[in-house]
């Protein structure tokens, strides 16, 4: 009796082949996930680095044109002047890349913007977002996102807001080239 | 008929579809290993006359030769074939092309002679097809050595040699499939003069592009178009290496193709056609979409006929349209095609085979606008 309820404990294994029905077929629909990708072949490591870290002046340039845009940015909303600011913070090599030593430079950009943003109404979105370029609202957007991925820090109603009025302006399509532009800050 | 006139709808999405050469036919793949074509009959519907099943995976990639009459297929099976109809049995024989691929093959085009055909795969190659009258084989010779990831989408320049590829490593690059033997000396062209097997004509990066999904060559062969993820459009001049971007608010297009020197086609995730108009100096801009989509009209939601349809199809006793897009094609559109001089046709997503008159009075709107 003992050895009979043990052998309710024990759970049958599957099947190590997927029924012959289902193989080579169009209803093969799951054969591609027991391949061992890793194993298949090297991907090119020296395309991928490349991508995603884009040839630009090194970290410390970056990180001193950070500091400096930064600074610049507080000055002019000190005086007022946001609709400059605005453009001064989207002004200058951005930090794009990966490398950890970027982390200054990208924690100072991104809190410019977010100032600015801040400090101007969302009510104005339409008198400030028409001059900046495209590429200059796409910018900003990725640094919306940059800055909505660290609620701790940064208003996320405040940045929600401006994520409304920007894509107004410049469509689904922005947020799709922030999502597949490489050059990530 | 009407503009844009649906002339087939599928229960699914269609991969990949052709039409011969005086449009009586249309070969498609209804998204399984099975390839079929349809003929007009003399009701002038379209009805299955042919299923042709020798590929064992997804058929990714169909093009019928005008010239020839034979059909190409590709598929996720790594394999190719190439059909030709048998005049007494009304069936159509396939012969196997070995790819060399080791992925799946994504993409198949004829080149405009009808001569030879070139496969984009997976795996990181394009392989261009011809055949060796000695071995009585079509024979695959491949193109390498820029491609650093799969070939989505290839596109012939109309001298036969030149060759374009769509890459999902953001790069948009014309290569030359020359081959000895087979093809003449080219003339001259912004791409180059001396192009033997493989060389590298163009190299196109621009930056931020995502995947490009769809390449097109202008009819006069001096300028190349391309779309990439991005929901950008791109224009490439070989004689100035100048690269026009048109960054747009839509999302991503997924095809592309000419209408003349100066009006482009492109189709993709927003269910329209949109037009995208240059000004011959290389300054090109988006026009806007082909299909606005009729507004939804309150008198037929009552009747009772539509609320028993409704119920029918549905098993709702509303007969709201919420469910339906107000465009032609209810989904993505992913091929596009020119048709006839006058016209081109689409697929996509939703099953439906959609032709479009390309010089109707509310294209010429846009394009003046």
């Amino acid at each position: 009796m003992f050895s009979r309820a043990l052998n309710l404990l024990c759970v049958p294994t599957p099947p190590a082949t997927p029924p012959a029905s289902s193989r080579n077929s169009q209803y093969d629909t799951m054969s591609h996930r027991k391949v061992d990708v890793d194993s298949l072949g090297l991907d090119d490591e020296d395309y991928e680095s490349a991508a995603l870290n884009p040839a630009g002046p090194p970290p410390d340039v970056l990180n001193a044109v950070a500091a400096e845009r930064a600074a610049h940015v507080a000055n002019l909303l000190a005086r007022g002047a946001v609709a400059e600011a605005l453009t001064a913070a989207l002004t200058g090599d951005a930090p794009y890349g990966t490398d950890p030593a970027l982390a200054p430079a990208k924690e100072q950009s991104t809190k410019a913007v977010a100032d600015v943003l801040t400090t101007a109404r969302v009510a104005d979105a339409a008198q400030y977002l028409p001059p900046l370029s495209p590429a200059d609202r796409d910018l900003l957007l990725k640094y919306v996102y940059k800055a909505m991925a660290q609620p701790q820090l940064y208003n996320c109603g405040a940045l929600l807001a401006w994520h409304e009025k920007i894509t107004e302006v410049s469509g689904v399509g922005s947020i799709v080239r922030v999502m597949s532009d490489r050059r990530v800050i | 008929m009407t503009n844009p006139q649906v002339l087939l709808s599928l229960p699914g999405p269609v991969s990949a579809f052709a039409f011969n050469a005086d449009r009586s036919q249309v070969a498609l793949c209804p998204n399984t290993n099975e390839v079929h074509i349809y003929a007009l009959d003399a009701g002038n519907s379209w009805t299955l006359t042919h299923t042709l099943t020798s590929h064992t995976a997804l058929v990714t990639g169909i093009d019928w030769a005008p010239t020839t009459n034979r059909l190409v297929t590709c598929s996720q099976d790594r394999n190719g074939y190439v059909w030709s109809l048998d005049a007494q049995t009304n069936q159509w024989d396939p012969a196997l092309v070995l790819l060399r691929i080791n992925r799946s093959a994504t993409h198949v085009r004829w080149s405009p002679k009808g001569d030879k055909f070139a496969v984009a795969s997976g795996a990181k190659c394009v392989s261009v097809c011809y055949f060796d009258q000695d071995n009585d084989w079509w024979v695959a010779k491949h193109l390498k050595k820029p491609l650093r990831s799969t070939v989505l989408r290839i596109a012939w320049h109309p001298n036969n040699v030149l060759l374009a590829a769509a890459g999902a490593d953001n790069r948009a690059r014309v290569l030359s499939a020359f081959i000895k033997g087979l093809d003449s000396k080219p003339a001259p062209s912004p791409w180059g003069d001396r192009l033997p097997f493989g060389t590298i004509c163009a190299d196109i990066g621009p930056e931020g592009c995502g995947w490009v999904h769809d390449v097109a060559f202008s009819p006069d062969g001096t300028a190349l178009a391309f779309v990439a993820h991005d929901s950008s459009f791109y224009v490439y001049y070989p004689a100035t290496a100048q690269v026009i971007a048109v960054p747009t608010t839509l999302l991503p297009l997924l095809g592309v193709m000419w209408l003349n020197d100066t009006e482009v086609v492109a189709v993709g995730h927003d269910c329209t056609p949109v037009l995208f108009v240059g000004n011959g100096n290389g300054e090109w801009r988006y026009a806007g979409k082909i299909d606005e989509g009729k507004k939804a009209s309150t008198s037929h939601g009552n009747s009772a006929l539509a609320k028993f349809r409704a119920m029918d199809s549905r098993a709702t006793t509303q007969a709201n349209q919420d469910t339906e897009l107000t465009t032609v094609h209810q989904n993505s559109i992913t091929l596009i095609q020119p048709y006839s001089p006058t016209h081109y046709v689409t697929t996509g997503i939703d099953g439906k085979i959609v032709l479009w008159h390309s010089l109707d009075e509310a294209l010429k709107r846009l394009a003046l606008a």
